[in-house]
């Protein structure tokens, strides 16, 4: 065999090495490529919304079912008396208000005993906003106050609203012990509402 | 090809509510029996217009405000008395008569005292009965046989009245 047939058969061994190994780089690499996982690889698409919300004025009420007014002996000595605690739960606008109130449905019932219009009651310990001021007597006609309540209020939670949740004032009912009255229960309804602007 | 899509919130806690809100409570009165007795003197002098053995007289007054039961209650006033010090007259020679405004009955005629601690009536009261609210005002006029066999003297008895309601 000749030089120039030596060398030849190197190269081409050189060669077919040579492409050998782009073959088995071509071919591992590929697969490398599709057996890897899809890390780093994807789309990411952000799409924000605006939710907003319309916060308004609220005011809730929770009351004892009844409130009875007793004589403190039997010699007409004092007048028949009651407490009530009224809890609320309230949230005024910044340029509003509001207020607890009520009001009697109706006159004592059966007849023959006080009249409505002869009920005071005191307000004492609202833990949000100003109970009413002096003696108030309840009425039929009219809603008379227990508690106002100031622009930017708020039940609960500490900071700029009460500590208190649910807020609370005590209602002090009373009505004079006269003769005259005949025994037995007489009873009314009497509507409390909260309004909050 | 994966598309993740992310979506942000900006805000939350929706609330809308009326902005009045009511809520009922009974309120309730119970109306019982009740009685209370004030006499207008605390002592009542018994005196005489003559000298000549006439009885002795005295009046106690007293106002009262009372309330019965509407069905089947009662009340009254009674009396009952201490016997008199010592050498004074004898409680069976005292005796008394009533009045009363229209709220009871006042004792019938002459009500003599039988003996000490022993209540008598002065005004009894019905089912339903209702004093005036500032109350009403009775009488007990006494009458005391002046015995000769009495020693000079003042002599004195405590006379306790007591009223009651059903």
């Amino acid at each position: 065999m000749s030089a120039t047939l030596v060398y030849r058969r190197k190269c081409a061994g050189i060669e077919r090495v040579k492409r050998r190994w782009w073959h088995w780089r071509w071919s591992y690499g590929l697969l490398l490529v599709l057996v890897a996982p899809g890390s780093g690889i994807g789309d990411v698409q952000t799409t924000t919304q605006t939710i907003s919300a319309n916060i308004s004025p609220y005011g809730k009420l929770s009351l004892p079912a009844s409130v009875s007014l007793r004589s403190g002996d039997t010699r007409f000595g004092s007048n028949f008396a009651g407490a009530l605690t009224v809890s609320y739960w309230a949230r005024t606008s910044d340029a509003g208000g509001g207020s607890v109130t009520l009001q009697a449905n109706s006159d004592f019932s059966p007849s023959g005993g006080p009249p409505i219009g002869g009920v005071s009651y005191l307000c004492s310990g609202a833990t949000l906003g100003t109970a009413c001021s002096g003696s108030q007597t309840l009425a039929t006609t009219t809603q008379t106050g227990a508690v106002s309540l100031p622009s930017g209020a708020c039940t609960g939670g500490g900071g700029t609203c009460t500590t208190q949740d649910p807020n609370t004032v005590l209602l002090t009912f009373s009505a004079l012990n006269k003769p005259q009255y005949k025994t037995g229960n007489y009873s009314a309804l009497i509507t409390f509402t909260i309004s909050t602007l | 090809m994966k598309r993740n899509i992310l979506v942000t919130v900006a805000a939350a806690a929706l609330a809308f509510a009326p902005a009045a809100f009511g809520d009922d409570s009974t309120v309730s009165v119970a109306v019982g029996p009740e009685a209370t007795f004030t006499a207008l003197n605390a002592t009542t002098t018994m005196s005489k217009g003559n000298t000549t053995f006439g009885n002795f007289g005295g009046t106690s007054s007293f106002t009262y405000k009372i309330r019965t039961t509407a069905s089947g209650g009662t009340g009254s006033i009674t009396v009952a008395l201490t016997v008199f010090s010592t050498g004074g007259p004898a409680l069976t020679d005292l005796a008394y008569t009533c009045t009363s405004p229209t709220s009871g009955t006042p004792c019938s005629g002459s009500t003599a005292i039988t003996g000490a601690a022993t209540p008598t009536s002065v005004v009894s009261f019905g089912e339903d009965a209702h004093s005036g609210d500032s109350g009403d005002s009775g009488t007990a006029v006494w009458s005391l046989i002046d015995r000769p066999s009495i020693v000079t003297g003042t002599y004195t008895a405590t006379a306790t009245f007591t009223i009651s309601a059903t």
